[in-house]
C-alpha cells in the first residue's frame, strides 16, 4: 500500500487539438474528503474519467495506490458517473449480484439497508423507476463499497436543495473512513462544510490545492467566496454587462 | 473474471431469447398438424394451412433479425454507450469484456440455428419411419467415402463458430472505429464496416497474386484426408482473421475509449 493514493505528474489530456487537462500535478492522500471545484468545462469530469480508467492520458503519468490505472486501481475505486449505467433488463438486486461478484469490498447487507432507508424497492425493474430513484440506486451501489477512493462526479447537480443534504448525509454516513472521497461539483456552498481539501480547476489547470482550514486562515474567507473571486467572469474587452 | 462476465452476458441473453426459441418450436408444431392433414381446396382449409405457415416464416425471419440486432446492440450499448460506464470500470481487462460479448453472441447464434433446424424437422410432416430409412443410407454412403462422421460434425461446428465469430468481430471493429469519431458515430461505423470489407478484399487480391496452388488431393493419399485437411485449413484462416479483428478492437477500446 502506497502512502499517496493519487499521484499525477504532468498529466495532460487532449481531445483532438483541444486540451482538456494541461500538465496537472497532484498528490492526494488517504482519509480525506476533497472537493474538485471548477466551472463547467474546466476538466473535472476528464480528470475523474482518467482516474477511473475511462480515458487514457495523452501525456504524463498517473499512479493510484502506487500503480498505474488497471485492474488493481479499478478494484479499489468506487465511481459514481454523471450518467445512468443500467442495462434495461436489470433489477437493483441484479446489480447487487454483479457488484458482489466483481468487488470484494461490496457489502450487500448495507446495500439492502440503504435501499430501505432511501425508500427504494430493490426488486423493481430499473427501467420502471423514476430518474430520482435510479440516481438513488446508483448512489447505493457506490456507497455500499468499502473502497479506497470514491469518485463522485456531480452527485448533487441534478437534485433539489432538500435532496442535496440527503445525498450528502448518505455519502458522509456511509463512506469508508480510511478511504478518500473526491467530489466534483460547482455547487460549493452546499458541500463546503464537509470538505477537508479543495482543488480548483480552471481551463484544465490546477489553480489551487489546499486544505479548507488553510484557506479560511490565510485568505480569511470561505471557499465559496474564494471560488467566486478566482472564477469571476471577466467580460471580454472590458465591456460592462 | 471472464467467467463472471459471461454469467451476466448469458443472463441478459436469456431474458431476450427465453420466449423466442420456444415460440419458434411451438409454431413449428402447430404447422406440423395443419400441414399434414389432407385438406380440401375450400377457402377455410387454405386459411388453416397458410396462416400458421406465414406466422412461422415471420418468426424465422424475426429470429435472424433479432439475433443480429441483439449482437450489435449488446456491444454498442453495453461497451460504447452509457452501460460502458459500468463495464469499463469493473476490475477486468478490456479483452475479457470483448471476449465475453463475443462468446455469448456465438453461442446464442449456434443455439438459434439449432432451434431453426429443429423447428424445420418438426414442421416438415415426414414420418419417423421415413427417417429411419434415409439416415442409415446416408451414413453408409458417407462412410463408404471414408469420412469420419463424428470428426466431420466437429469440424463443421467449429467452422460455423469461427465464421460467426469473424462476422461479429467485423461488426465490433466497425463500431469501435466509428466510436473514434466525435460525431455521427453510427454513420461512421457503417462506413468503417464497408472500409474493412474493402481492405479485406484488397488483401485477398494481393494474396491471390502469389497464386497458391492449394490442392490438398496431392498432399494426402485419400480423398477423405484431403477433405479434413481443407476444412481445418479454412478454420485456421478464419481464426487468424478473427485474431486480427479482435486485436484491433481491443486496441481501440483500451487506448482510445471516449464514452459520451
Amino acid at each position: 500500500m502506497s502512502d499517496l493514493l493519487i499521484q499525477c505528474t504532468a498529466l495532460t489530456k487532449a481531445y483532438g487539438s483541444k486540451l482538456a487537462l494541461r500538465d496537472v500535478n497532484l498528490s492526494i492522500g488517504r482519509g480525506r474528503i476533497i472537493g474538485l471545484l471548477g466551472p463547467n468545462g474546466s476538466g473535472k469530469t476528464t480528470l475523474i474519467k482518467l482516474l477511473c480508467g475511462l480515458l487514457q492520458p495523452t501525456r504524463g503519468t498517473l499512479l493510484i495506490d502506487g500503480q498505474g490505472v488497471g485492474v488493481h486501481s479499478k478494484s479499489i475505486i468506487s465511481y459514481l458517473p454523471d450518467k445512468m449505467y443500467f442495462a434495461d433488463w436489470m433489477k437493483a438486486t441484479d446489480l447487487f449480484d454483479l457488484f458482489a461478484d466483481f468487488y470484494q469490498d461490496f457489502d450487500r447487507t448495507k446495500a439492502m439497508e440503504m435501499c430501505a432507508s432511501l425508500g427504494v424497492n430493490p426488486t423493481d425493474r430499473i427501467k420502471s423507476m423514476s430518474k430520482g430513484t435510479k440516481e438513488k440506486v446508483q448512489l447505493v451501489m457506490v456507497m455500499s463499497r468499502k473502497a479506497q477512493l470514491y469518485l463522485l462526479d456531480e452527485p448533487i447537480a441534478g437534485v433539489d436543495p432538500a435532496a442535496r443534504d440527503f445525498i450528502l448525509s448518505t455519502i458522509l454516513t456511509n463512506y469508508n473512513e480510511e478511504g478518500t472521497v473526491l467530489i466534483s461539483t460547482h455547487l460549493i456552498s452546499d458541500i463546503e462544510k464537509v470538505l477537508d481539501e479543495v482543488i480548483f480547476l480552471k481551463e484544465g489547470q490546477v489553480m489551487l490545492h489546499n486544505s479548507v482550514d488553510n484557506i479560511r486562515e490565510s485568505e480569511g474567507k470561505s471557499v465559496d467566496a474564494l471560488f467566486r473571486e478566482v472564477f469571476r467572469t471577466i467580460p471580454i474587452e472590458g465591456g460592462n454587462y | 473474471m471472464l467467467g463472471k462476465l459471461l454469467k451476466y452476458d448469458f443472463r441478459s441473453m436469456w431474458k431476450q431469447f427465453a420466449l423466442l426459441w420456444p415460440a419458434a418450436l411451438a409454431l413449428a408444431l402447430v404447422n406440423r398438424f395443419t400441414l399434414s392433414r389432407d385438406v380440401g381446396n375450400d377457402a377455410v382449409s387454405t386459411m388453416v394451412t397458410t396462416i400458421p405457415l406465414l406466422v412461422f416464416g415471420s418468426v424465422m425471419i424475426a429470429m435472424v433479425v433479432i439475433v443480429l440486432l441483439y449482437v450489435i446492440q449488446r456491444f454498442y450499448k453495453g461497451l460504447l454507450g452509457d452501460e460502458g460506464y459500468l463495464m469499463h470500470t469493473l476490475p477486468v481487462k478490456t479483452w475479457q469484456l470483448i471476449a465475453s460479448k463475443l462468446i455469448c453472441a456465438v453461442v446464442m447464434t449456434i443455439i438459434s440455428i439449432a432451434v431453426a433446424f429443429l423447428a424445420f424437422l418438426i414442421l416438415v410432416p415426414f414420418s419417423f419411419a421415413d427417417l429411419q430409412d434415409v439416415f442409415p443410407d446416408l451414413l453408409r454412403a458417407l462412410r463408404l467415402y471414408g469420412l469420419d462422421m463424428l470428426l466431420f460434425c466437429v469440424e463443421i461446428l467449429l467452422l460455423l463458430m469461427v465464421c460467426t465469430a469473424q462476422s461479429y468481430l467485423h461488426l465490433y471493429l466497425s463500431m469501435a472505429l466509428g466510436h473514434l469519431a466525435s460525431k455521427h458515430r453510427v454513420a461512421m461505423s457503417v462506413l468503417a464496416y464497408i472500409g474493412i470489407n474493402v481492405v479485406g478484399s484488397i488483401l485477398l487480391n494481393v494474396l491471390a497474386v502469389f497464386n497458391f496452388d492449394l490442392d490438398f488431393n496431392i498432399v494426402f493419399d485419400s480423398a477423405a484426408a484431403a477433405f479434413h485437411a481443407a476444412v481445418w485449413f479454412a478454420i485456421g484462416v478464419v481464426a487468424v482473421i478473427c485474431a486480427v479483428l479482435f486485436f484491433f478492437t481491443n486496441y481501440i477500446l483500451k487506448r482510445n475509449l471516449n464514452l459520451e
